[in-house]
């Protein structure tokens, strides 16, 4: 019997597929791309990678 | 009457004021001078409308920051008004205190040497005075971020809305297609007497006037007098070699993105730092506007990838599930922009070329320059604003890198306003500046310049607004 798919069942498999990795690669990194650079801005407040924190969010009290 | 220039059938008769340029500056002067009975002379070198023959003398050399010099402005009668945005915002009286920024004397004048005329000038870019400038949003904001207020002029195209007025006017010969290449000084050199006067068919004539008003821009101004050089080589007004230095423009600085905790309660935010704040860290002032982006834009291979989503999409009728790959937006996210000011620098200048136009001029060197004023303005704003924004619990905020660690990015990470100023800044002392405090150049007794290049220092709002009560001060000096 044949086992095969259609070439519309392939693409939609491979667009599935494709648009996951998409998403994934752009909230997610290998953590070698993206050593954190952590600075204190003053007022109580830090730069984790530009996103600025408070040292409450930080769990630093 | 208006017409074009026509060598063979110039008049040599005197006027008392020959005005060089038609922005607003130029025409608001004409009309108000011409109103006190004065005869004037008003040239435009461009024609009635575009050409890109006559602004491809705009095009200049560029060899510091890009600013587009060659694009961001016109040359046609109406000057830049013809693609001026209209945001109109009066100086604060806190930016006429500062004694000096960069070892450089800021203004000489009060602040109310300019206030007195905010109402006509309201009036002369159909601005409702009893509406007056207000802000799009409420005090939100702590640590000397305020709600900037302006005002919105349709924009006032001075073409259209002036050209009639000057036609009509008896007291004003209006000549367009009339380039000023060179201005003739007595033996002395302390007084202008004539000036020279070319078309595009290379016809010359002279026109004689009591005082002369060069109204061309924050860049042509500085190009005209250092292309005066027939009788002094560095140029007109230029003994203290001040001409075209101090450029300064608005600084369009990306700071970062935010999200919103709650998108619906905002939309556009608009803020102003105090003088407090400036000379506490002793910096410039800035308006920062916050912004909701409506659609996420893609770039490069990543473009690529979503249109090669988008037609397998379109093919397989499935382009409502991927079109949030293509168009994805987040609610309440936004980037955080400004208009902040550039302190004024000897470096940053505008010189001339080795190219030369059409009519044999030197072109416009131009050299941005920021310095280390710039960039700790720029530095502490950011981080000031950020923390701001979080102590209001108004979302979540992410600075740019160049904003947080001081890693010489930020040259590389602004852009322009297209605000030109500085160049002929004004100044008591000749050794500081090029034109006194009634915007007399100091070297000679009967030259001014209007516009944004008498500015001896920039502040956050635009230009057009102090500009156009500028010439208002002027032509009450004058008349």
């Amino acid at each position: 019997m044949d086992q095969g798919i259609s070439r519309r069942q392939a693409l939609k498999c491979f667009s599935c597929a494709a648009s996951s990795l998409l998403l994934t690669s752009q909230f997610t990194a290998p953590k070698s791309e993206l050593p954190s650079r952590i600075k204190y801005i003053g007022g109580g407040f830090y730069s984790v990678n530009g996103w600025v924190v408070s040292k409450r969010e930080l769990n630093l009290n | 009457m208006i017409s074009e220039f026509d060598p063979a059938v110039s008049d040599s008769s005197l006027y008392d004021i020959c005005i060089v340029g038609t922005g607003p500056a130029g025409i608001t002067l004409a009309l108000e001078l011409a109103n006190k009975g004065l005869k004037i002379l008003l040239l435009e070198a461009g024609g009635l409308d575009y050409s890109a023959e006559s602004q491809d003398f705009y095009q200049c050399e560029s060899v510091g920051h890009e600013g587009w010099p060659q694009l961001t402005r016109l040359r046609f009668f109406g000057g830049t008004s013809n693609h001026w945005s209209g945001r109109c915002r009066p100086f604060d009286s806190s930016d006429f205190d500062r004694a000096s920024i960069n070892n450089l004397p800021g203004w000489p004048i009060r602040h109310s040497e300019l206030n007195k005329y905010l109402s006509r000038s309201m009036e002369i870019v159909d601005l409702d005075e009893c509406q007056g400038f207000t802000a799009i949003n409420n005090e939100i904001l702590g640590g000397h971020f305020y709600p900037d207020k302006s005002a919105q002029s349709p924009p006032t195209r001075f073409k259209d809305k002036y050209i009639e007025s000057i036609t009509n006017h008896k007291n004003i010969q209006c000549l367009y297609n009339a380039t000023a290449v060179d201005l003739m000084l007595d033996k002395g050199h302390k007084k202008a007497q004539s000036i020279s006067v070319n078309n595009y068919r290379g016809g010359q004539a002279q026109f004689k006037a009591t005082k002369f008003i060069l109204a061309l821009g924050g860049i042509e101004n500085p190009r005209f007098l250092l292309n005066c050089k027939s009788q002094i080589k560095e140029g007109i007004g230029n003994t203290h070699d001040m001409v075209g230095r101090c450029f300064m423009e608005h600084l369009n600085v990306p700071l970062g993105t935010f999200i919103y905790r709650d998108p619906d309660v905002f939309s556009q935010m608009q803020f102003y730092t105090d003088s407090q704040f400036s000379n506490k860290y002793d910096i410039g002032q800035s308006n920062i506007t916050l912004s909701i982006v409506k659609a996420v834009k893609s770039y490069g291979r990543t473009r690529e990838i979503k249109n090669f989503f988008k037609n397998i999409a379109c093919q397989m009728e499935l382009s409502d599930k991927v079109s949030y790959i293509s168009d994805f937006k987040c609610p309440g996210m936004g980037n955080i922009s400004t208009l902040m000011e550039q302190s004024p620098n000897l470096n940053s200048r505008v010189m001339l070329s080795n190219d030369k136009d059409a009519m044999g001029l030197q072109r416009a060197k131009f050299d941005w320059q920021l310095n280390d004023y710039d960039r700790r303005t720029i530095m502490t704003i950011g981080q000031k604003f950020a923390k701001e924004f979080k102590k209001a619990d108004l979302g979540i905020v992410r600075l740019e890198e160049f904003v947080i660690h001081d890693d010489k990015q930020t040259d590389s990470k602004f852009s322009r306003h297209a605000h030109h100023m500085g160049t002929t800044r004004m100044s008591k002392s000749p050794k500081y500046g090029v034109v006194d405090e009634n915007s007399k150049v100091h070297d000679l007794e009967n030259l001014y310049i209007a516009g944004s290049s008498v500015f001896p220092t920039g502040g956050a709002c635009n230009p057009t607004m102090p500009i156009i009560q500028l010439s208002l001060r002027m032509a009450d000096h004058l008349a």
